[in-house]
């Protein structure tokens, strides 16, 4: 019998029985659908909530603690904790990379958001230093920087030569035209002058670094210590140039003996008190040494120029009104942050709640390094006003307080706290090629006296809790549908017995017991293909009206996936499968019956 | 063309042995009109069974054009019922949900060696000569027992068998129904030299047909039951 003929004759018998066939596949039905549902579920939950905390493939950890006398002491000794320490994690079996996490170790405040507020918020500052390539992708993700990019294709690029000329959220990229601003991009290492007071000392340095002209400068001399396209001026690395053009924003190709170098430019805000005026050019304060006309620096008709493009003048400290212009200090919040103005904070101040973060993006507050609203300030010759810029959100950023590129943390460290403290990391972000390789992982690390974060340890008991739930309904869902392959069974039981005599006819006329079952079973397919499909579809249904619901229901919790669902492929497929096997399992014994039906007594009787 | 030695059948009912068949032997040629005779419950009915390869639960030995029907498997069994055998029913046994040319065209469906392309055209071939050409789209259950009857027929001569078996073809059919049913019959005998065993318990039908053998509580006897007398208004 012709595959195509078996199915004409399924698809007639499914006409004449459209109610039973309906009433045994809705079983079937209930169970793939309740399968596919939770797991789509599970895995949407995985892929939406947890991996953007971490991901299945990376762990943290941080050095395990005892307590001592009512204070807890770490196991590692600390000192071991710089980047010897990254290489041994590296060595480690399955890591594929380590990235260190870095706490501040100074006081810090902050203050800003009148323009947002009405008046400025005031808090004290924590901050953590974090690798920018770990944050990348997540923060491009919050960004939306792919639909960003999509709409920009759309529209027509207006040329332009500075930034002010773009339409507000754009800037002019390279080649003169405007394009959205891309915060994500600002999140890297931006330049950041470090003073210094002991010309010739590094403890107050970064890594490599010495006090040179009062700021720290990476040494060189005559036999090198430069990298590639950079020149050894006055004992210090500068990068080579021919113009202006070839330098970062605040800095100015300076020509010297040696050639043109990038050299960072100077500034002064007039009156060390303009670092907390509330205008922005108070900000930007004036070039030192450069005019905007044609006149010498020092002459009275020189006309002063600000700072460039997005940077300010950073003064060297709150008393000295001098500095060095530079870009503000990208910012990544968690967005747990916006959870909780929104929940609590919004309400008792009675400010308006914030939705999303775009509105944040970009945003601008001022940070005081070395001064605290809890303890005692640093003298005022070191305390530094910095400017910061959100620049966006992740999931891996510090809950209360800001994450900064890990460059930053190293730097404020070294300075307030000297180099050790700069040198010394925290946490280590550990990463692996899969999932299955992180449980060998976690005892490895363990051995060698470190344990999960707090953080990593409640993702992953989240993902094992999530597992079982998962497993749970998958059981569940198991066994509807084995009890929907017994209600088949019976179903194919009363079918076979109801048509014995069709049955009969098709034996006396030249059908195998072959044929006859694979009708039965061809019948069971059909089913099984029908309730597996319209499964699916009904599972696709209800999470769409999940995801409604949810949508309404938590108006108020930014970052909540916009779908709570993963439905893939293969797991689509095995649910369609399992149904089409539970289906033929269901229909074997009635087929069976059916083909060993005795043609002559059901023809005679 | 059809030889059966020595045939024995044993029901079992309950705790009791019904000895059916009792070592029946007779061989039917090729091309002829048989009629197989006797009381109900004779056992004709089981034998055209075992001759059709629908009933294999006998002893003894029955040859179909050469072959040892016990020897074949079901696969072997199926074919034979599909080539060689076809049986035309006292209930006509169609299928009500299907029209008159799908009725017809059922035994292709498990020749797997019929080409699909001419099958229509030959359905409505047979359907013309058992005079129903103009019903080939009609559901059977739209049809009188004649005509019924008269699908059946086409459908057991569709895959062009060597032997008709008919049980009580005319059973159900009035006298005029009847009688064109047995004209059918005698005209695929007489055109297509199609071997025809036709088991009744009808002196009149079996007055049509070639030869009659009579059988009688499961053995194959001379001549006709005593209490067998032909229906007077039909004579």
């Amino acid at each position: 019998m012709s595959a195509w003929r078996v199915l004409l004759v399924v698809l007639g018998s499914v006409r004449r029985n459209k109610r039973s066939f309906i009433l045994a596949s809705i079983g079937l039905l209930v169970g793939v659908a309740t399968f596919v549902f939770f797991v789509a579920l599970g895995e949407g939950i995985q892929q939406g909530v947890l991996n953007r905390i971490y991901p299945v493939n990376q762990i943290e950890v941080e050095p395990k603690t005892v307590g001592v006398v009512g204070l807890r002491e770490r196991v590692v000794d600390p000192r071991r904790l710089g980047p010897e320490m990254v290489r041994v994690l590296e060595r480690l079996p399955d890591v594929t990379n380590v990235y260190p996490k870095l706490r501040s170790k100074l006081q810090a405040r902050l203050w800003g958001g009148k323009s947002l507020f009405g008046y400025d918020a005031r808090t004290e500052a924590f901050f953590d230093g974090l690798a920018p390539e770990l944050l990348a992708e997540e923060l491009q993700a919050v960004e939306g920087v792919a639909d960003k990019r999509a709409r920009a294709e759309l529209r027509r690029a207006e040329a332009c030569v500075r930034d002010e000329e773009c339409p507000l959220g754009q800037e002019c990229a390279e080649g003169g035209r405007c394009r959205p601003i891309e915060y994500w991009q600002r999140f890297v290492d931006r330049g950041l002058v470090v003073p210094c007071e002991v010309e010739g000392a590094t403890d107050r340095c970064p890594a490599d670094e010495r006090c040179l002209g009062g700021r720290c400068q990476r040494p060189c001399d005559a036999t090198g210590g430069c990298a590639e396209g950079e020149l050894c001026v006055a004992g210090a690395c500068a990068a080579g140039c021919r113009a202006d053009a070839d330098c970062p924003t605040a800095f100015a190709c300076v020509q010297g003996a040696e050639g043109g170098r990038c050299e960072r430019l100077t500034c002064t805000l007039g009156n060390a008190q303009l670092q907390f005026s509330e205008r922005v050019a108070d900000l930007r304060g004036r070039l030192l040494g450069r005019c905007a006309n044609a006149v010498a620096p020092g002459d009275p008709l020189c006309q002063p120029l600000p700072c460039p493009g997005e940077t300010y003048c950073a003064a060297r400290s709150v008393v000295n009104p001098q500095g060095w212009c530079e870009p503000p200090i990208p910012v990544v919040l968690s967005p747990f942050l916006i959870e909780v103005f929104n929940s609590s904070v919004a309400a008792s101040l009675g400010l308006q709640p914030i939705d999303g973060t775009d509105a944040l993006l970009g945003f601008q507050f001022r940070v005081q390094l070395g001064e605290s609203y809890f303890t005692q300030g640093m003298p005022e010759d070191v305390q530094q006003v910095k400017r910061a810029e959100i620049v966006g959100f992740s999931n891996k950023a510090l809950d209360f307080g800001l994450t900064l590129p890990i460059g930053y943390v190293r730097a404020f460290n070294a300075r307030y706290r000297g180099q050790e403290a700069a040198r010394t990391y925290d946490t280590f972000i550990l990463e692996t090629a899969g999932n299955e390789d992180v449980s060998g992982l976690i005892s490895e690390v363990d051995e060698r006296g470190f344990t999960l974060s707090r953080k990593s340890e409640d993702a992953r008991k989240a993902a094992d809790l999530l597992f079982i739930l998962t497993l749970v309904f998958t059981f569940i869902s198991l066994v509807i549908m084995a009890v929907a392959a017994v209600n088949i069974t019976n179903t194919f039981l009363m079918m076979v017995t109801e048509r014995r005599y069709e049955i009969g006819i098709m034996r006396a006329i030249g059908a195998s017991r072959a044929d006859i079952r694979r009708l039965i079973l061809a019948e069971a397919s059909l089913l099984g293909l029908f309730g597996g499909l319209f499964g699916v579809l009904a599972a696709w249904g209800f999470s769409r009206l999940v995801n409604a619901a949810a949508a309404r229901m938590l108006a108020g919790i930014p970052f909540k996936p916009d779908d709570f669902f993963a439905f893939e492929w293969p797991m689509l497929l095995f649910a369609v499968l399992f149904a089409w096997i539970f289906c033929l399992i269901g229909a074997f014994l009635p087929a069976r019956r059916a083909a060993r039906l005795d043609p002559a007594v059901v023809l005679t009787s | 063309m059809i030889r059966l030695t020595d045939v024995h059948k044993h029901y079992r009912e309950g705790s009791q042995d019904n000895h059916v068949l009792r070592g029946v032997g007779f061989e039917i040629e090729q091309g002829e009109m048989v009629a197989l005779m006797g009381t109900s419950g004779s056992g004709k009915s089981t034998l055209l069974n075992i001759i059709g390869a629908l009933d294999q639960h006998y002893t003894g030995r029955v040859e179909v054009c050469g072959q040892d029907l016990r020897a074949m498997k079901d696969k072997a069994l199926s074919r034979f019922r599909n080539r060689t055998v076809s049986f035309v029913f006292q209930h006509f046994h169609l299928l009500s949900h299907l029209p008159v040319v799908d009725n017809v065209l059922m035994p292709s469906w498990f020749d797997p060696q019929r080409s699909e392309r001419d099958l229509s055209v030959k359905a409505a071939e047979v359907l013309e000569r058992v005079g129903l050409g103009h019903k080939l789209r009609q559901h059977t259950n739209h049809l009188s027992g004649g005509e019924k009857q008269r699908v059946a027929i086409a459908r057991a001569i569709f895959n062009e068998p060597r032997i008709l078996l008919c049980d009580e073809p005319t059973g159900a059919l009035d006298s005029a129904n009847g009688a064109r049913v047995m004209e059918l019959f005698r005209d695929l005998n007489a055109q297509d030299q199609l071997t025809v065993l036709v088991v009744t318990h009808d002196p009149l039908v079996a007055g049509q047909c070639q030869r009659v053998i009579h059988i009688r509580d499961g053995l194959i006897v001379p001549g006709p039951d005593p209490s067998m007398q032909p229906d007077p208004e039909a004579v």
